[in-house]
């Protein structure tokens, strides 16, 4: 079984999105939740700039996961003060998507070496879809519950990102 | 019993990768072969227990008493990757197998482990814990396998190529969904 390639989302923003799935049940959930993963994507990755020449490298990992888990747990703290009905929807998801996002941003990433311009690119992909996905299951949701429950997340989204990969590769090649 | 009934169903009726959506890039994204996605789901299920009794451990006896639960995913992130390096270690000494396959960074970005500790630790007794991780662990290696006969089956059929790769396998890991959700009914 061969894995195909996909042109436009790269390893990492794939990965990215297939980890938000959690907070798409409405506009304001997906918004909010994907501004939160951008502002801690591009914090950590200017913090570990600064130390990346002066760490061993085996270490910058860890050093990595460490500051990750740090501004998880201050968004979380902003979280609970300033939007506490996100806060009580999703739970201990919030945490769960703020750590790993950044974390498969940088593995997954062909780049490597923390840089900035793949914090960015992967945020700014990562805004557009999950706030796409959010749009479609809340407004198709108002009239029809099955929409939130969470199978329906994998099926409109697969739905999602054939038409844009469809969309895209014909726009290419003409 | 508690111990049994928190095994099946954070195995079948509650799988984290079906109806809590965690873990899925993971599951989806399969080698060409069934012995790296078993060895990697094995991996997986050994270091979330190890992991989810150390926080047990370290959240009831010292960070709770002090008052500083928020601190929960600092420790979290320290042990996990302590655990995980040993964990591949380990298995790369003891295994003995060519491996190029598994790396510390596949089984960090499982975002299973991280919500199967965060639910764990809250749990009433330190076995509840233990089942709830070994339960979280082999629910994500059974949908893996499942996913990866199913694949193996669709890539002989003539899809539409948008539909190739990624997004066929979102649509297929929704119908199994929907066929897990009737495991729900044999819970009391």
């Amino acid at each position: 079984m061969s894995t195909h390639k996909n042109k436009i989302f790269n390893t990492s923003l794939l990965a990215a999105i297939c980890t938000g799935f959690v907070a798409t049940t409405s506009l304001k959930v997906a918004l909010s939740m994907s501004i939160a993963v951008t502002i801690v994507l591009i914090i950590t990755n200017l913090i570990m700039n600064l130390f990346k020449n002066r760490a061993p490298n085996s270490m910058l990992l860890l050093f990595y996961m460490v500051l990750t888990a740090f501004m998880t747990g201050i968004m979380y703290l902003i979280f609970q003060a300033y939007l506490p009905d996100i806060v009580n929807e999703l739970g201990i998801y919030i945490p769960v998507v703020l750590f790993s996002v950044p974390l498969i941003s940088q593995i997954f990433s062909d780049k490597g070496n923390y840089s900035i311009t793949n914090a960015l690119t992967t945020s700014i992909g990562f805004i557009l879809v999950i706030c796409c996905i959010g749009i479609i299951r809340g407004i198709l949701g108002k009239n029809n519950t099955a929409i939130l429950e969470p199978p329906a997340a994998f099926i409109v989204t697969g739905i999602l990102l054939a038409i844009l990969t469809g969309i895209f590769n014909k726009k290419k090649t003409v | 019993m508690e111990f049994i009934y928190l095994l099946v169903a954070a195995t079948f009726s509650d799988n984290f990768v079906l109806s809590k959506l965690l873990g899925v890039y993971p599951a989806i994204n399969a080698q060409d072969k069934k012995a790296p996605i078993v060895r990697e789901g094995i991996l997986v299920t050994i270091a979330l227990t190890i992991i989810s009794v150390l926080n047990y451990i370290l959240y009831t006896w010292v960070l709770e008493p002090l008052n500083v639960s928020y601190l929960v995913t600092i420790i979290f992130s320290l042990i996990l990757f302590l655990v995980v390096q040993l964990t591949v270690s380990i298995s790369k000494k003891v295994g003995k197998y060519n491996n190029e396959d598994i790396s510390v960074g596949q089984i960090v970005t499982n975002s299973i482990i991280l919500a199967a500790v965060l639910l764990s630790i809250e749990q009433d007794h330190i076995m509840h814990s233990v089942a709830y991780a070994i339960g979280a662990g082999l629910g994500y290696t059974l949908i893996s396998i499942l996913l990866y006969d199913v694949m193996d089956r669709l890539d002989d059929m003539a899809i539409v190529s948008a539909f190739k790769g990624i997004p066929i396998r979102l649509i297929a890991l929704g119908l199994m969904a929907y066929a897990f959700s009737g495991f729900s009914g044999i819970m009391p």
